[in-house]
């Protein structure tokens, strides 16, 4: 289990943002009788050409990514909704491996230009579907240059679970 | 838990005593929080230190000496640390000292009850309640309960610290609850222990044996209720529940972990120690008078059990017990198994119209139960095509890795032999 910081690195400005399909309100209606949490893992994905415009941020607005995700992180650690986070090698260094017929891992190291590349991920343990959703938010806004809020897309899935309930 | 024990010692006992532990160091310090790490730290050094030397005489004095120490400490060095920030001269004299603590002076066995109340206040939200129940009152240390929902110990722990900071804030006296708030917050604490043993009960399938066994836990966490409130219905009802539920356990997965339904049960696996103990309990409850959601779930169970093969289910029992249900309790989840036992006893068609309704209800519609209570409907229909449409659509809904697999198993089976239902090659 990693308890290291969440990947800083992130695209430049330039990206179009998409448009929030759904926004969740504050104010939630009286609880049903919650069913105890539920995994889900964040994913940042970067195109590679994210990573190029990454090298050309300056070095104040890469602290500042860096320690806007340290404090996120920090602040699901207290919350007790932390499980796991990583961020990932650059792509370059990204093989994709495959089995022969004897079992002996071949490696792939092509990709096409326009491949999108995961970044990072964050993995949390919460009692509503939209504190997931308020967690991916926060980190999609983390800064970037200038401070401003990148507004990353990430993608949010829910972990299956081992366990089951009686079936009817 | 066993297999890293050199020396086996009955870690119930000091699970027991725990929270009776914890009951006296609260009165005496008045600082639950602390007390709480302290009792932690004392049930730490009991799980290192009592397998290699032996259970103390007097357990319950030996743990309350460790834990209380631990809390003097903390005092001392707090008025340390004012006293270097402050300069302030603190008297030390009014601190309790554990060596002049005598072990036993403030044991009383509603401790583990009051402890029960408080953790489940309904301020704290549903995970941060059961992780501090299963600590202050279920004397589990933090890994345990860490490993049991598979995260990381910080996490919990940090879990269990926010739940103790609501309870310090909300002002909450260490004291019994007046009889009228008691049965007023006595649904929250149930819903919890309910909540732990669905937890334990569902996860005690495959490849996470090596878990700590919650099922047993809120097994034993309901038993002590029990015994403190005797005259209680539904506590009664809650424990036959959990008991004839339970009974099950070892026939509901296959020799590959596979999901295995009420109906296709072998029967002879179940527990019939604790079908009788369930029993009892619920026949006892049910002489009370006021029937509770738990005990007609329980009733629901105890029927199944009851039953010596699938066929033998008493079906009419089981939906005027669903009946009921929906009037004491209503949910959309109980209007589903409302129109499973509809179609066991008026036929499939009656049950599907039942589920309509439910397609517009916010809270099922798109529920993956609600698909394969259709799709089970439909296949004793005989109509093969649309079930396996709708089992295909339940395993693409649920989140269960044994539910998914069940499910896209039954959509295989009915396509490998769609005109040869089994019902009809059973039943001549």
């Amino acid at each position: 289990m990693s308890t290291r910081n969440l990947p800083g690195p992130a695209i430049g400005p330039g990206r179009t943002n998409r448009p929030l399909e759904i926004s969740w309100s504050k104010s939630r209606e009286p609880r049903e009788k919650s069913k105890g949490t539920m995994k889900y893992i964040l994913m940042m994905h970067i195109p590679k050409a994210g990573y190029a415009a990454f090298g050309a941020w300056t070095q104040k607005d890469i602290a500042a990514n860096f320690a806007f995700v340290r404090a996120l992180n920090k602040t699901l650690s207290e919350s007790g909704e932390f499980v796991a986070a990583d961020g990932l090698t650059l792509p370059d260094q990204a093989k994709v491996v495959t089995a022969d017929k004897d079992g002996v891992p071949v490696t792939d190291g092509v990709f096409p230009e326009s491949k999108e590349f995961l970044a990072g991920y964050l993995m949390v343990d919460v009692e509503t579907t939209e504190r997931a959703y308020e967690i991916a938010a926060k980190w999609s806004a983390a800064p970037g240059p200038g401070g401003l809020p990148l507004n990353m897309p990430i993608e949010v899935r829910q972990a299956m679970s081992v366990g089951a309930c009686e079936l009817p | 838990m066993k297999e890293i024990l050199p020396n086996e010692f009955d870690e119930h006992l000091l699970r027991e005593l725990a929270p009776q532990v914890l009951g006296a160091l609260v009165r005496r310090f008045r600082d639950f929080a602390a007390a709480e790490d302290a009792v932690q730290e004392a049930m730490l050094a009991a799980f290192t230190q009592w397998p290699k030397q032996g259970v103390p005489e007097n357990p319950r004095g030996w743990l309350f000496q460790v834990a209380s120490r631990r809390l003097t400490d903390q005092v001392r060095s707090e008025i340390a640390r004012r006293e270097r920030e402050t300069s302030v001269v603190r008297d030390a004299e009014t601190m309790v000292l554990a060596d002049e603590i005598e072990p036993d002076m403030d044991m009383d066995p509603n401790d583990t009850l009051i402890l029960l109340f408080m953790c489940c206040h309904p301020a704290l939200t549903s995970s941060s309640t059961i992780a501090l129940t299963l600590r202050a009152v279920g004397g589990l240390t933090t890994a345990e309960i860490a490993n049991a929902f598979l995260v990381p110990e910080a996490t919990m722990a940090q879990r269990i610290s926010r739940a103790k900071q609501s309870i310090k804030a909300s002002g909450v006296p260490f004291s019994l609850l007046p009889r009228e708030d008691r049965a007023e917050r006595l649904p929250a604490v149930l819903h919890v222990l309910y909540l732990i043993f669905n937890e334990g009960y569902a996860s005690s399938i495959g490849a996470h044996l090596q878990r700590l066994d919650l099922a047993r836990e809120a097994i034993r966490l309901t038993r002590c209720a029990k015994t403190l409130l005797p005259d209680d219905a539904e506590v009664a009802g809650l424990l036959a529940l959990m008991l004839l539920t339970d009974a099950r356990r070892a026939a509901r997965t296959g020799p590959d972990e596979e999901l295995i339904p009420l109906d296709r049960q072998d029967r002879s696996l179940w527990d019939r120690t604790e079908i009788i103990e369930g029993t009892e309990f619920l026949t006892a409850a049910l002489s009370k008078g006021s029937v509770g959601l738990y005990q007609l779930q329980a009733a629901i169970a105890a029927v199944h059990d009851e039953a010596a093969r699938a066929e033998d289910t008493d079906w009419p029992q089981i939906l005027a017990l669903y009946e009921l249900l929906k009037r004491v309790s209503p949910s959309p989840m109980v209007t589903l198994n409302h129109a499973i036992a509809t179609a066991m006893v008026h036929g499939p068609s009656k049950g599907l119209e039942l589920l309509k309704p439910l397609d517009s209800d916010s809270r099922l519609a798109g529920h993956h139960r609600l698909s394969s209570v259709r799709a089970h409907l439909l296949e004793m229909l005989d109509d093969h095509e649309t079930a396996v449409t709708h089992y295909r659509i339940a395993a693409s809904r649920t989140t269960s890795i044994p539910e998914q697999n069940y499910l896209m198993a039954q959509a295989a089976r009915l396509e490998a032999s769609p005109n040869c239902p089994k019902e009809k090659t059973t039943t001549p």
